[in-house]
């Protein structure tokens, strides 16, 4: 595996957890 | 799989709302993180010479799930049994169609797996699809149980399918 395609590979994975958490976390349960 | 290991962690999430989506998310990834550091280590590599039983196979599986999952202990025991069962899900996801069948430890004679890579790209597309709806009808229950807003139910779902639709890019 390339530097280029680890790193890659990597954000795929990690960018996306703020946003899940973001639309998830910020939810208070009622 | 890719896109179904989120919907594990969300999965998850939906049933024990106090764990943290990150430490959901990152634990179902766990075992990618790991094995990402040792291929650029040189000790695990593909797909010349297939080696991933450190970061994959199933004992090497329940060591990380529980050596993640025990930094939450003191959010209590719900937590730590979610976070554990995020990064197990990891195994039990790829164990159908992973590229080679996994390893029962490091260094293993013996490897399991239902070889579902072998159908071909297009129907191996399809059947993560199919489990990662599953996986997502379980987080819509769950979050509407939890009187999530439907916007952000929506906007989880189709975070969901563009990660999966990730994979028709040729990187």
């Amino acid at each position: 595996m390339s530097t280029l395609a680890a790193i890659v590979e990597f954000l795929f994975i990690v960018v996306p957890i703020p946003l899940f958490a973001w639309l998830n976390d910020t939810t208070a349960r009622k | 799989m890719f896109a179904p290991h989120f919907g594990a962690g969300m999965a998850i999430k939906s049933r024990v709302w106090a764990a943290p989506t990150w430490a959901l998310l990152v634990g179902a990834f766990i075992p990618d993180f790991i094995w990402i550091v040792m291929a650029r280590l040189g000790i695990e590599s593909r797909p010349q010479a297939w080696h991933d039983d450190w970061s994959h196979s199933l004992l090497m599986v329940i060591v990380w799930a529980t050596l993640f999952a025990l930094l939450f202990k003191r959010r209590g025991r719900a937590v730590v049994i979610a976070i554990w069962l995020a990064v197990f899900s990891h195994f039990l996801l790829d164990l159908p169609i992973h590229p080679r069948d996994l390893a029962l430890y490091p260094h293993s004679s013996i490897h399991i797996g239902w070889g579902l890579w072998r159908i071909g790209p297009v129907r191996y597309w399809y059947v993560q699809l199919y489990v990662l709806l599953a996986l997502m009808v379980v987080y819509v229950i769950g979050a509407r149980k939890n009187r999530v807003p439907v916007l952000k139910i929506a906007g989880t779902c189709l975070l969901l399918l563009a990660l999966h639709a990730r994979n028709l890019l040729p990187f």
